[in-house]
């Protein structure tokens, strides 16, 4: 019971006090706003490019807006330091795994809602064509595209603790999704080790699963394409994870706590 | 005179040093052009009429209206964060021509990524890249920065006395990348919403830049776009000035400034 109350009251106070929105003009400038206008960027320039479908821009950078969340995450992870509460944080006897991965648990539905708002706007502000959609197949890549960069969130944010820069980071990792998951370049037009990151980026295979869902595909297509995206976001939440125990123990071995 | 250039070079030379070491400043300047030239360079380079200075002009354009927007909103913000607003508002040298120093070093400091957008095109990509028009381009790259950091002195008043205008000013990234038709030209947009980009500086800079740059603007058209360039400038300082009027009397007279 206590490491439930422990889940929920943590994901939840990370998410109301660390992320900086008190209001909801906050939250629909800088949570929802940002993301949609870099989809009509994006959308406009490749439209202009016409190297491919102007569907291909929407769908693809409206799968990858999940990384607003990834964003999210990292700061309330990296925060604990510049709010003064990271020695709190590591002097308490709560569970760390229940600790770390409650940090995403909000962020992650909320990161539902900016993927739905990224299709609504991409829908009926620029004409997206899902009327020959497999849905069933499309709100599970919506659902993994959340998860996966939520944990890969998880990752940044404890990686922001040794480059002391989660805002740096999570636009580098931003820039990467928009560039390598295939949401703007085919990625069969990228030089092959460019190719390598980008099958360990965690969005990557959902934009390709979305892609035959939205034309039509069966689900079964897709799925083992989702289930390997799941497991690269799991396999940047673990790591995540154990980059921060492994920052915790040399703080608490060497009295850095703040150094940490 | 002495009240406005001395804190000008002064504020100028300080904030140049600052910004070297700002790790976010510094992905504005290199990585964000970066991922966006190589991403846009992939996006446009299969139209017939391919032009990799567009993409090299335009992708620096980005990461200067970013550093100026970023710039002007936390010119006088970081102020407040520091503690410090209270003193500069109280010190006897021009407000104005702080921010307008702490501007211009952004500025001079950002022109930096339009020369690595063209290391990008000319190194990575192996293109051959040739401003057309180098003279007029010079002008035209003058006077872009000019009007593009009076939008900065602009913007930096405005961002003090109203938390939630600072707030929007956050996402007017690639709303201007757009309306300024940095990376593609404005007709794709909607014809209602071509006045909006008439009345953006950074519309008129990215028309004379890009313009210069592939030698399509000369001669009165040239000379009618930088009659632009300086009215706007002329206009957001003159806009300007009362508001940093308005934040001198919040702080001497209604002692309020810290509380806005």
């Amino acid at each position: 019971m206590g490491t439930a109350r422990l889940f929920f009251v943590g994901s939840l106070f990370s998410y109301r006090a660390l992320f900086h929105w008190l209001n909801p003009s906050a939250y629909l400038f800088q949570k929802m706003g940002f993301p949609l206008v870099q989809l009509a960027f994006f959308a406009f320039v490749g439209r202009f490019g016409g190297a491919q479908p102007l569907d291909f821009y929407l769908l693809g950078n409206a799968m990858i807006v999940g990384f607003q969340a990834m964003f999210s995450i990292s700061s309330t992870i990296s925060d604990e330091r510049w709010q003064g509460t990271l020695p709190y944080l590591i002097g308490s006897p709560a569970n760390r795994v229940v600790l770390f991965f409650g940090r995403g648990s909000v962020h992650a539905l909320d990161a539902l809602v900016d993927l739905a708002a990224a299709f609504l706007f991409a829908i009926f502000l620029f004409g997206l064509d899902l009327s020959h959609a497999t849905w069933t197949g499309m709100l599970l890549a919506i659902l993994v595209a959340s998860l996966s960069s939520c944990a890969f969130g998880l990752f940044l944010g404890a990686a922001a603790y040794l480059v002391l820069d989660a805002a740096f980071l999570g636009n580098l990792a931003l820039f990467a999704i928009v560039l390598l998951t295939g949401a703007n370049v085919p990625l069969a037009e990228l030089p092959s080790w460019a190719q390598a990151i980008s099958w360990t980026l965690p969005l990557t295979r959902t934009v390709a699963a979305a892609r035959g869902f939205a034309a039509g595909g069966p689900l079964l297509d897709g799925l083992p394409l989702l289930a390997a995206d799941l497991g690269v976001g799991l396999a940047w939440g673990l790591a995540g994870f154990a980059l921060f125990r492994w920052l915790e123990t040399q703080a608490r071995r060497r009295g850095t706590l703040e150094g940490f | 005179m002495k009240r406005w250039v001395r804190p000008f070079f002064a504020t100028a030379r300080l904030w140049l040093r600052f910004m070297a070491t700002d790790r976010f400043m510094l992905f504005c300047v290199f990585f964000q052009p970066f991922f966006i030239a190589v991403t846009v360079m992939y996006m446009l380079r299969h139209q017939p009429s391919f032009d990799p200075v567009y993409v090299v002009v335009g992708s620096g354009l980005t990461g200067i209206w970013s550093v100026v927007l970023f710039d002007g909103t936390w010119a006088v913000q970081s102020e407040r964060g520091y503690g410090t607003l209270e003193l500069v508002v109280g010190s006897p040298a021009s407000m104005a021509a702080i921010v307008a120093g702490k501007l211009a070093a952004g500025v001079v400091f950002s022109l930096t990524s339009m020369a690595f957008c063209y290391g990008i095109g000319a190194w990575l990509f192996g293109y051959e890249i040739a401003v057309r028009e180098p003279a007029p381009f010079l002008v035209a790259l003058v006077l872009a920065i000019v009007s593009l950091g009076a939008m900065g002195v602009l913007l930096a008043p405005l961002a003090i006395l109203a938390r939630a205008i600072g707030r929007f000013f956050t996402i007017l990234e690639h709303p201007v990348y757009i309306f300024g038709g940095f990376l593609f030209p404005i007709l794709l947009l909607p014809g209602w919403l071509h006045p909006v980009s008439y009345a953006l500086p950074p519309y008129w800079a990215a028309v004379a830049l890009h313009g210069t740059s592939s030698g399509d603007l000369g001669g009165v058209e040239l000379l009618g776009v930088c009659a632009a360039l300086i009215g706007s400038s002329v206009a957001c300082i003159l806009l300007a000035l009362p508001f940093f009027r308005l934040v001198e009397r919040r702080a001497r007279v209604d002692g309020s400034l810290a509380l806005t």
